[in-house]
C-alpha cells in the first residue's frame, strides 16, 4: 500500500508528515525547512512559484502574490466575512456564476481551491522527493469551524493536487493526537488553536485511546493576519501623524509594512522591544522618507487586546456545550503560531487556571495529527480512535419558513438522522427540500448549503406518501442526502443542486492543468465581471441570467404555495 | 415496529453501571468505526451512527429512564377483532375507522410520535373505549415527557380493563419515571 501523508494547509504556514516505522517524521520542503509559507505567486508567463520563494515576491508583485487564500475557502464573495476579509488582501477577488469567492491574476480566475491545490502539490512534490517515491493518499486538516463547503472546498483542492484525500480531520483533533497525551488513563481536554487565520477550541474526552471531541467553538476568520493587520493600522497612523503621507494607498508600501509587522509580531513574543525600520517608504517634495519605529510589548498587548479578548466566548461556549466547567478540564493545549505570543498564553491559563501541556511545538503538531491518523487509516495503529461532531446544527427549511433541526450541533459524527417527509397537496409529484446549516430559528437566516427535490413520487392524496430522508454527516464532516420511499421501500431520485463549489468537470480540468509544468494558457475573466465598488453598473447584467443565491431562495418561495412540506 | 433497545445495540445488560457502558461503547467504536473498516465504508457508518446512538440515551441517566419505560412497555400493535350484528351497521363503521386511524398511528410511532399522538386521538374521537389506541396515546404522551397527561390515559385503559396486570406494571413505571 502507498504512503500515507499527514497535511496540514495552513492559513499562513503549511507542514506536512508521514509515520514511518512508528516515528513521527515532519517533512522538510525543498527549501529545507519544516514548515512552508502557504503563497503562491503566478508569474507573467504561467509559471507558478510556492512557498518561500513566492513569499519573497509579495513585496514586488503583490497582485499577484496570493497568501491567506484560506480565508477565502468555499465561501461566497457576498459573504460578510470575505467583505472584511478583502481588505487585508492586496488581490483581486472576483464573483463565480455561483457567487463563490475567484481569485483573480493576470485576467484569469483562480478557484480558491486551485490556489491551494497549488501548495497542496508542492507539498506532495517535496514528500516524494524526500520518501524517494509516489504519494498519492493524504490526510488534510481543516479548522474545526468549518462548514461543509469549506470541508468540501479542502477536499476538492486535494483532489486537484492529484491527492486522494482520505480524510478531512479538524486541526484541534489533530493535535491533541499529536500531543503526546498517555492515552490509558481518562482526561478533559482543552484544545486552544489559534492560527493564521482561523481560532479553533474543542473540548476532548479521552480514554482507551478514543479521542472524543464533546463540542467545539471558534472563529474562521480570526487569527495572527489580524494581529498583523493592527501593527500596520498603527504604523500607518503613526507615520501619519509625523509625515502627513498615508501609506494605505500604496500597495507595495502595504505589503512592506505587512512584512515587518509579522516580523515584529513575532520577535515580541521573545523579546520586550521591536524596532521597525523601512527605508524610503515614501517620499514628499522634501524627500525620501524612512519608517522608523519602536513597537513594545505593552503596546502590542493594548493593540490585540480586542482580539485576543475575542477568544474567551467561543471558549465559554464550548465548554458549556460541554456541560463542563473550566476547572474540569484536566489538560490544556494551544497550538497554532499565535500560542507563542505571552498574552495568548496567559489568557488561556487564566481561563482554564492551568498551565499548558508543554512540549507540544504550535507550527508541527497539527500535521503531526494528520500523519497519525493517516496511520490508522492504513491499520497500522490499531489502538487509536478520532471520534469528532459537527460543528453546525443542519436542517430544512420547514412551513413558515422555519429552520427544522435535524442534526444538533456538536453531535458525534460519523452521523445518520432520518426524517419522515410527505406531501401537502393531493397527486404531488415532488417535494423540495432546502438544507440549512447554522443556530438560528427562521432558516433564512441560517447558511443555505444545498436544495434537493424529491422527484417520483407516486400520486397519491395529501399526506399519504412516506418518505424519509436520511442525512448523513460522515466522518469528514461531509453532509449527504439520501431519500427512500416507505410505502414502495424503492430508493427516490433526488437531485442536489449544491449551493456552491466546484463541478467535477471544473476539477478534472483544473487536475490537468496543473499537472503540466506551466498553466495553459486560459482567459475566462472577461466572463465575470469584478464586484468592486464603482463597476457594479455592470454586474447587474451578469447578475440577470444567472441562478444567483437570491434568485433560488425566492422561487422556491413562491413554489412553497404549491409544493409546501412538513417534516417532524 | 419496535423501538430499538439500545443495550442489544451496545450488547450490554439492562442494569450495566455507566462504567460498563462505557467501556462496551468504545470497544464496540473500534469494531464499528469507518477509519477501521476502510473496506466497508457504508455499513461502518450506520453501524457507529447507531453506537454512538444508544450511548448517548443510555449515558445521560434521565434519557436512560425513558428508554427503560419505552423496552418495557412497547407500543400495543394487535387489536382483538369485534363482532357486530347486521343491525349494528352504523357503529361497524365507527369501528373500522376508528382501526383505520389506530393503524396509521402505529405506522407513525416509531419516528414521530407527535404525528402518531393524533391519530391515535382521532381512533379514540370515534371509539372512545378502546384500550390499545389510549394506551398508545400515554406512550406518546410519555415521549412527550407530559407523565400527568400520560396516567390519565393509563388510568382511562385499567377503567375499561380493570383486571389488566399489564396496565397496572404500565402505571407503576410511569411512577418510577415520573419520580425525580
Amino acid at each position: 500500500m502507498s504512503k500515507i501523508i499527514g497535511i496540514d494547509l495552513g492559513t499562513t504556514n503549511s507542514c506536512a508528515a508521514i509515520m514511518q516505522d512508528n516515528e513521527l517524521v515532519i517533512i522538510p520542503n525543498s527549501e529545507n525547512t519544516r514548515t512552508t509559507p502557504s503563497v503562491v505567486s503566478i508569474m507573467k508567463n504561467n509559471e507558478i512559484v510556492v512557498g518561500e520563494p513566492a513569499k519573497r515576491q509579495e513585496v514586488i508583485n503583490p497582485e499577484t502574490t496570493i497568501f491567506s487564500i484560506k480565508r477565502f475557502m468555499g465561501l461566497k464573495l457576498a459573504d460578510p466575512m470575505v467583505q472584511k476579509d478583502r481588505e487585508l488582501v492586496p488581490y483581486n477577488l472576483v464573483e463565480a456564476a455561483n457567487g463563490d469567492v475567484r481569485v483573480q491574476v493576470h485576467n484569469r480566475n483562480f478557484s480558491p481551491p486551485e490556489i491551494s491545490a497549488m501548495i497542496l502539490r508542492k507539498m506532495k512534490r517535496d514528500a516524494e522527493t524526500f520518501l524517494g517515491e509516489k504519494v498519492e493518499k493524504a490526510v488534510i486538516t481543516c479548522p474545526a469551524y468549518f462548514n461543509d463547503s469549506q470541508r468540501q472546498a479542502t477536499k476538492d483542492a486535494g483532489r486537484i493536487a492529484g491527492l486522494d484525500v482520505l480524510r478531512i480531520i479538524n486541526e484541534p483533533t489533530a493535535a491533541s493526537l499529536a500531543s503526546g497525551f498517555d492515552r490509558k488513563t481518562r482526561r478533559k481536554i482543552a484544545i486552544y488553536d489559534l492560527g493564521g487565520g482561523t481560532f479553533d477550541i474543542s473540548i476532548l474526552e479521552l480514554g482507551n485511546g478514543v479521542f472524543e471531541v464533546k463540542s467545539t467553538s471558534g472563529d474562521t476568520h480570526l487569527g495572527g493576519d489580524d494581529f498583523d493587520q493592527e501593527i500596520i493600522n498603527w504604523l500607518i497612523e503613526e507615520f501619519n501623524k509625523k509625515e502627513k503621507i498615508d501609506l494605505r494607498q500604496d500597495r507595495i508600501a502595504l505589503q512592506r509594512l505587512k512584512e515587518v509587522a509579522e516580523k515584529a509580531k513575532c520577535e515580541l513574543s521573545a523579546r520586550p522591544v521591536a524596532e521597525i525600520t523601512l527605508p524610503f517608504i515614501a517620499s514628499d517634495s522634501s524627500g525620501p522618507k524612512h519608517l522608523n519605529a519602536k513597537l513594545i510589548r505593552s503596546k502590542l498587548e493594548e493593540l490585540t487586546k480586542k482580539l485576543v479578548e475575542s477568544t474567551i466566548a467561543p471558549c465559554e461556549q464550548a465548554l458549556s456545550d460541554a456541560g463542563l466547567r473550566a476547572n474540569k478540564i484536566d489538560e490544556v493545549v494551544i497550538v497554532g503560531g499565535m500560542s507563542r505570543m505571552p498574552k495568548v498564553r496567559e489568557v488561556v491559563r487564566k481561563l482554564f487556571n492551568k498551565e499548558p501541556f508543554p512540549g507540544v511545538d504550535p507550527d508541527e503538531t497539527v500535521a503531526a495529527g494528520a500523519a497519525i491518523q493517516a496511520s490508522v487509516l492504513k491499520g497500522n495503529i490499531r489502538d487509536i480512535l478520532l471520534l469528532d461532531v459537527t460543528p453546525f446544527s443542519l436542517g430544512i427549511r420547514t412551513e413558515g419558513g422555519m429552520m427544522s433541526k435535524i442534526i444538533e450541533k456538536n453531535s458525534t459524527i460519523p452521523v445518520r438522522k432520518s426524517e419522515i417527509f410527505s406531501t401537502a397537496k393531493d397527486n404531488q409529484t415532488f417535494v423540495r427540500i432546502q438544507v440549512y446549516q447554522g443556530e438560528k430559528p427562521m432558516a433564512a437566516d441560517n447558511k443555505l448549503i444545498g436544495t434537493f427535490d424529491l422527484i417520483g413520487i407516486p400520486p397519491a392524496p395529501r399526506e399519504v406518501p412516506q418518505i424519509e430522508v436520511s442525512f448523513d454527516v460522515d466522518a469528514n464532516g461531509i453532509v449527504r442526502v439520501s431519500a427512500t420511499d416507505l410505502g414502495t421501500g424503492k430508493e427516490q431520485a433526488i437531485k442536489i443542486t449544491p449551493n456552491s463549489g466546484l463541478s467535477e468537470s471544473e476539477i478534472t480540468q483544473y487536475t490537468k492543468e496543473q499537472s503540466e509544468s506551466k498553466l495553459p494558457d486560459r482567459h475566462d475573466a472577461t466572463k465575470h465581471k469584478t464586484f468592486e465598488s464603482g463597476k457594479q453598473v455592470d454586474y447587474q447584467e451578469v447578475k440577470s441570467d444567472k441562478p444567483g443565491d437570491d434568485g433560488e431562495v425566492k422561487k422556491s418561495d413562491k413554489k412553497k404555495g404549491l409544493f409546501g412540506l412538513f417534516g417532524g | 415496529m419496535s423501538e430499538q433497545n439500545y443495550y442489544e445495540i451496545l450488547e450490554v445488560y439492562p442494569a450495566a453501571n455507566q462504567e460498563e457502558i462505557e467501556t462496551a461503547y468504545r470497544m464496540l467504536l473500534y469494531k464499528y468505526h469507518p477509519d477501521h473498516n476502510p473496506e466497508r465504508a457504508d455499513w461502518a457508518h450506520l453501524m457507529t451512527s447507531k453506537v454512538v446512538e444508544a450511548f448517548q440515551c443510555l449515558s445521560d441517566p434521565e434519557k436512560r429512564k425513558l428508554h427503560n419505560f419505552q423496552i418495557y412497555c412497547p407500543v400495543k400493535s394487535r387489536v382483538p377483532e369485534r363482532g357486530f350484528f347486521f343491525f349494528q351497521k352504523k357503529q361497524k363503521k365507527q369501528w373500522e375507522g376508528a382501526r383505520a386511524q389506530f393503524g396509521a398511528g402505529l405506522a407513525l410511532f416509531s419516528r414521530q410520535k407527535s404525528k402518531a399522538l393524533s391519530k391515535f386521538r382521532e381512533a379514540v374521537l370515534q371509539w372512545p373505549k378502546f384500550p390499545e389506541a389510549l394506551y398508545n396515546i400515554g406512550l406518546c404522551l410519555v415521549d412527550l415527557r407530559k407523565f400527568e397527561d400520560a396516567r390519565t390515559y393509563f388510568k382511562k385503559v385499567k377503567a375499561v380493563n380493570p383486571k389488566d396486570p399489564e396496565i397496572q406494571r404500565t402505571l407503576r413505571r410511569l411512577d418510577a419515571l415520573a419520580r425525580k
